[in-house]
């Protein structure tokens, strides 16, 4: 047991929960941006598994890690405006767009690896390239702080910047003003000139770049190679995540976090002789603890304003 | 006075006539899309296209043993085709089929492995068991969504998740045969297999039972009280309210309705085509019966024909994979396709519209001339 507390209280343990969280905090950003439009967006999961596998397969292909990373933040997006196509011009109801989406990425993703390699389920196959990690001048050699913050993979700096500038997005610009607007109330914002539908898809593509790179986090950084499923869940952490922030940048980046200690807890416990399996239930128990926690709070608050 | 009863009944009777046969239309159009994709795919990507083709088309039908692999699919898929139909109807978008169908697989192991019954009576109680746990899990994401707010959603599929691992964790630490070099659990034993139903082959009594709870579902759904509320729940909870439903009843019940059939498939699949459990990851089977659900309308009259579809397709690409070493994933893909043009509300509607303005056309005519509708 001491050895469980030591290596949580450790540096390296402070070091895998930002790399742990990653994913998950850009899954969430990308379900807060998609909630402010008010869309019930959930294809976070699909676009991370799509995004992943370009990722690998381009990367592979050009023997370049950004073109493969630029290649699975466009197709991230390109989903996402898939998504705004299937919703408002073919009019399928957003929750089960999202399904079909998701379909798309767990099954698509690996016949197209197969059709590619001839493998089956992993991309071993393909010598793909991972993003480069940055080491942070200065910040580097300050002790403990240095060596959990630097040191991350450029991805991670990216997800942590990106949940400011989408709070920046969301609440002091002006398409941020929008996206709100069409997201509480689509009607008031049609009549003072807003396009509900452009406003729509465009905070659809930006969740769909956002999915995007973290799916290019779990196959050029986290690892560096694609599997069936790779995602294992993390989208739908992020949605939670998100709404346990209550659909807001900043909030949903510290529950991501926390979602990110929780995982890093389960590798700690790993460690010692606990079950796997056990192991690996933690991350989702935990989320699943946490939204009901935080959707009882929500409810005690409603019934204290209305009665 | 009554005629003109008379005539406006019969077009209401015409204009629903016309909304069922567009629905058809949409229907057989989004599936022969679908399948006119899976020959664009196979054409692109097999080696031996012609050979690839005439598997997934008529290789289920070739012969007996492919025509009862055929129906060996078709039996679970059923089953949680059901269960998405009566979570749906509730308009509770509860995606624990998939999770319910692998745990319920590993508590039909768990009872099988650890007691001792007659044959029949054994299966029974396993499937029976794999049904009450997997509908009592289905409870927490219902009872979530109710009485927190939180997403049904969301909580289902984090529930997946750990259901899979806690299902791994149970075959592997208690029910592991160490003998055999894979993680798998020991042998089932022979009182709790379910017996095969047609003579060599897979297909096994629970086609039985799938085709009873097809029949069953159906009464409960449109003939009963409890299934009639659960529509109305579906349709407008807040009309549902004040009309005296019980809400909270409706929607924790219709998940475990959903969570038990889900379980029960899983529990048939291990005991009826499996010797031991072997799955090592959740097998997609909750996901096809999303699939069915959504293509039958949520109507669980349509299930076995959905399902045959499917299966078929599924069955089909098996066979295509193991003649012609062509990939079966794409199905998912197909599945996909599928399912948003049978969605879009936008498909084809501007035909409908055209039929519609006929309709009215024709009825302001004969209202006019006094004529009768044929």
């Amino acid at each position: 047991m001491d050895n469980v507390i030591n290596s949580i209280f450790s540096v390296s343990f402070m070091f895998s929960v930002l790399r742990l969280t990653t994913p998950i905090l850009l899954a969430t950003l990308s379900s807060v941006i998609s909630e402010r439009a008010g869309i019930g967006n959930i294809t976070m999961e699909g676009t991370m598994l799509i995004s992943a596998f370009v990722g690998v397969v381009v990367s592979a292909y050009t023997g370049s890690a950004w073109i493969g990373f630029i290649a699975a933040v466009i197709i991230g997006g390109a989903t996402g405006y898939l998504m705004s196509y299937i919703i408002f011009k073919l009019k399928v109801n957003d929750i089960l767009a999202g399904i079909a989406i998701n379909l798309l990425g767990s099954g698509g993703t690996v016949f197209v690896l197969y059709a590619l390699t001839g493998v089956r389920g992993i991309s071993t196959a393909l010598s793909s390239k991972i993003m480069p990690v940055i080491n942070i001048p200065i910040i580097k050699d300050i002790p403990i702080i240095g060596e959990v913050i630097s040191g991350q993979n450029i991805i991670t700096y990216m997800a942590f910047i990106a949940a400011f500038v989408i709070w920046y997005l969301l609440f002091k610009s002006r398409l941020g003003l929008r996206i709100r607007a069409v997201g509480e109330n689509p009607d008031a914002a049609k009549s003072v000139g807003i396009s509900v539908y452009k406003t729509k898809s465009i905070a659809l593509i930006i969740a769909g770049v956002l999915s995007g790179m973290g799916g290019a986090y779990m196959s050029m950084g986290y690892v560096s190679w694609f599997a069936k499923n790779i995602t294992a869940g993390r989208g739908w952490i992020g949605i939670a995540a998100a709404a346990m922030g209550g659909q807001h940048p900043i909030w949903g980046m510290l529950s991501a976090v926390l979602f990110g200690i929780a995982d890093s807890v389960a590798n700690a416990l790993s460690t010692i002789n606990l079950p796997s399996q056990l192991v690996l239930m933690i991350p989702y128990i935990v989320t699943l603890i946490a939204m009901c926690v935080y959707a009882y709070y929500q409810k005690r608050k409603k019934v204290r304003i209305h009665g | 006075m009554s005629d003109k009863i008379k005539e406006r009944s019969k077009a209401l009777y015409t204009q629903e006539k016309l909304n069922r046969k567009f629905s058809l239309l949409r229907t057989s159009l989004a599936i022969a899309i679908g399948v006119l994709l899976s020959i664009i795919i196979i054409l692109v990507v097999s080696d031996d296209p012609a050979a690839s083709i005439k598997f997934l088309v008529i290789g289920p039908i070739l012969n007996y043993n492919n025509f009862c692999g055929l129906l060996t699919m078709w039996i679970p898929i059923v089953i949680t085709g059901l269960a998405v139909c009566i979570m749906f109807s509730a308009n509770q978008f509860n995606l624990f089929g998939e999770g319910a169908f692998f745990f319920g697989g590993v508590v039909a192991t768990m009872v099988a492995l650890s007691t001792n019954m007659i044959t029949g009576i054994h299966a029974v109680i396993c499937i029976i068991a794999a049904a009450i746990v997997c509908g009592l899990i289905g409870v927490i994401p219902a009872v979530m969504k109710y009485k927190l707010g939180a997403s049904e959603m969301v909580g289902s599929m984090l529930l997946n998740y750990a259901c899979m691992n806690l299902g791994l964790f149970i075959i592997s630490y208690f029910f592991r045969d160490p003998s055999a070099g894979t993680v798998v659990s020991e042998k089932i034993p022979k009182t709790a297999k379910i017996p095969t139903l047609l003579p060599h082959s897979d297909v096994h009594m629970g086609i039985i039972v799938a085709v009873v709870l097809v029949i069953l579902a159906y009464i409960f759904m449109y003939h009963t009280r409890w299934g009639y509320e659960i529509r109305l729940v579906g349709q407008n909870e807040k009309f549902a309210k004040y009309a005296g439903v019980n809400i909270g009843f409706v929607l924790i019940g219709s998940q475990i309705i959903g969570g038990a059939l889900s379980g029960a498939a899983g529990a048939m699949e291990v005991l009826g085509s499996y010797s031991r459990f072997s799955w090592t990851t959740l097998t997609g089977h909750g996901w096809d019966g999303v699939t069915l659900g959504i293509l039958a309308n949520r109507n669980p009259k349509y299930i076995p024909l959905a399902a045959l579809f499917l299966a078929y397709l599924r069955k089909g690409a098996d066979l295509m994979s193991m003649k012609t070493g062509m990939q079966t994933d794409f199905i998912s893909v197909i599945q996909a396709v599928i399912l948003v043009f049978l969605l879009a509300e936008q498909f084809l509607s501007k035909y409908k519209q055209k039929k519609t303005d006929e309709l009215s056309k024709y009825l302001e005519i004969a209202e006019k001339g006094g004529a009768t509708i044929g």
